[in-house]
């Protein structure tokens, strides 16, 4: 990796070598794990923890390492800021006109609750290209250790607010934001849901009226698979987290939004295969990228490859809004 | 100034009167009580009791560098007035100010400018606007000879993206009027039937950039909820300021729209 102008892939690197970067005055986003994100000097860098990542070298799970995304450095002066719950309604307009708005924040923490519910409703969403990722843990830590989002300016690690990172562009630059999802809409019922939230019970399925938890057991549905909906064009992902016939409940990792058609997602044989499908052939890496956590688990990608883009295994993604079992990248043009 | 001068300039008139009128100096607050006049014989020939009243408080346009709260006595029976300075009875907003907002929103102005310009609460001004999105409240307002204000202050100019159904109180493309066409190369204007087409789904284009898909959507469901042409008109315009600040992302779904505009 190059401190010059060329844009390169981020990369699993050592706290040594991310520490020289950070000195260099690059402006940058790393993932790792809180051990060693806690050894990084202070500088103009956001992180947030997580402890798998994928590599050039395909999934991998590491403590030590951490994984570094250099932003361009020919962008203008980036605004690094902590939102709170009161104030990350206020992230969109906090964007640069052109350019684009990077975002960490911790799993299971109000403020990632408040975003996934209510992130399509804040102002100027949509309007500037808006990526990030949610933080976690390693697997076996979950309940002793909480996800958390780093301010690299004062090192700062967080467990309840957010981090992001607003990077103006010069006027002969464009960013966007782009998602690959393996998941297509199956051919089965159309399910509808009462009213938005992480969990349901009753629900419309084909519009008749059904307890979701009974049906998806009535059907061996595998809930491996996510519930889709398709927005104009777009497939978004909901995953579902757990099912209870006997309770009746079902819930979600991301919100399930009312008066939206969802469908469950038609099987993926081989999630690595799939991926380095469907992932883009552009000569120009991207600026950012991540993908799911669940991906990871259930696509089984530990130590395999799934195309050229790397970047951390996050507990959410954000391409504008939150999105579940979805690659998330960012392209610099 | 006295009642009646006020009255002439807020555009109150019969059978309502400001029954009083007080100026907050320290929170720099004009509040204004409206109701039918105590003495008048409408009120005595309808024996209204307190019982019998709802009262209404809407934020209305500034008057004389104040702050301006209507409060508004409206026996039970009564319709609420088609007036400038009133309002609906779930808005926290006169019609006037109503309107103020939604031209400001509509031209691309934060809910801080917003907030800013008309010294309302910014929260409440995103409550509103979930309201409208939502179709839980309504923008329309259609003013009747009586119930027209008598000054500048209190005549809202319309919200500017219609070409929908006429509506008493906005600028409406009569349907003997041809289309307005895309100007050589620029994106077509707000009046152009091609966004509320793409609004209603009635026309669809290959898109496949990713922030316009999700706009859309939820464009396309807060259309179809809207109470009245002003709220859709919002939406038409939110989504040509999409185009406009996107030009250089999304230039093949931008080309597609310029295409069938001509």
């Amino acid at each position: 990796m190059t401190t010059g102008k060329g844009r390169v892939p981020g990369q699993l690197m050592s706290v040594e070598v991310a520490s020289e970067y950070i000195r260099s005055g690059r402006v940058m986003c790393i993932a790792g794990d809180e051990r060693a994100l806690r050894k990084l000097p202070r500088g103009r860098w956001i992180g947030g923890t997580i402890c798998y990542f994928i590599s050039a070298d395909g999934g991998v799970t590491s403590q030590d390492e951490v994984f570094v995304d250099l932003l361009p450095a020919d962008c203008g002066e980036p605004k690094l800021r902590f939102y709170d719950v009161s104030t990350i309604s206020k992230l969109c307009i906090d964007g640069p006109d052109n350019g684009f708005s990077l975002v960490v924040m911790p799993a299971f923490a109000p403020i990632h609750l408040q975003f996934a519910q209510h992130a399509p409703n804040y102002e100027d969403m949509y309007m500037k290209p808006l990526v990030g990722w949610v933080a976690g843990v390693h697997m076996s830590e979950l309940g002793t250790l909480t996800p958390k989002a780093v301010f690299g300016p004062t090192g700062e690690f967080s467990e309840l607010n957010a981090v992001a990172i607003h990077v103006p562009l010069p006027e002969t630059r464009s960013a966007s934001v782009a998602i690959v999802n393996l998941f297509q809409p199956g051919e089965g019922a159309v399910i509808r849901f009462p009213r938005s939230g992480f969990n349901a019970s009753d629900v419309l399925i084909d519009n008749q009226p059904h307890n979701l938890a009974r049906y998806l057991s009535e059907s061996g549905i595998n809930i491996q698979l996510p519930l889709v909906a398709d927005y104009c064009g777009a497939h978004i992902n909901v995953a579902i987290r757990a099912a209870d016939a006997q309770k009746g409940e079902v819930d979600f990792y991301g919100p399930v939004f009312e008066g939206v058609d969802y469908r469950f997602a038609n099987p993926v044989s081989s999630y690595a295969d799939a991926f380095r499908e469907m992932a883009p052939k552009e000569a120009v890496p991207a600026a950012f990228s991540c993908n799911c956590i669940l991906n990871y688990l259930y696509g089984n990608l530990e130590g395999h490859s799934t195309g050229t883009l790397y970047g951390p295994v996050t507990f959410g993604e954000i391409a504008y809004q939150l999105v579940n079992q979805t690659l998330v990248y960012l392209r610099v043009d | 100034m006295n009642n009646a001068t006020l009255e002439k300039l807020l555009g109150v008139s019969w059978p309502w009167s400001i029954l009083s009128a007080e100026v907050d100096d320290a929170e720099h607050l004009l509040e204004v009580h409206i109701g039918l006049p105590r003495a008048g014989w409408l009120t005595m020939l309808r024996n209204v009791s307190r019982d019998g009243i709802r009262t209404f408080v809407w934020r209305h346009l500034g008057v004389g560098g104040l702050r301006c709260r209507i409060r508004l006595d409206c026996p039970v029976d009564m319709p609420l007035p088609e007036a400038a300075w009133a309002g609906q009875d779930d808005s926290p907003f006169s019609h006037a100010l109503t309107q103020r907002l939604l031209i400001l929103l509509g031209n691309g102005a934060s809910l801080a400018v917003v907030s800013s310009v008309f010294d309302v609460d910014p929260q409440e001004v995103w409550r509103f606007k979930r309201r409208l999105d939502t179709g839980r409240v309504g923008a329309s307002w259609t003013t009747s000879e009586s119930a027209a204000p008598h000054t500048n202050a209190a005549t809202p100019a319309p919200v500017t993206a219609n070409s929908g159904p006429s509506h008493s109180n906005t600028t409406a493309t009569s349907s003997n009027d041809a289309p307005p066409r895309a100007a050589g190369g620029e994106l077509p204007e707000a009046e152009h039937g091609i966004w509320r087409e793409l609004l209603t789904g009635h026309m669809s284009i290959d898109i496949r950039n990713l922030g316009l898909q999700l706009l859309l959507a939820r464009l396309r469901t807060q259309f179809a909820v809207a109470r009245d042409e002003d709220t859709r008109s919002l939406k038409v315009l939110e989504l040509r300021r999409y185009c406009e600040k996107n030009i250089n992302v999304a230039t093949r779904e931008i080309e597609q729209i310029k295409a069938r505009a001509q």
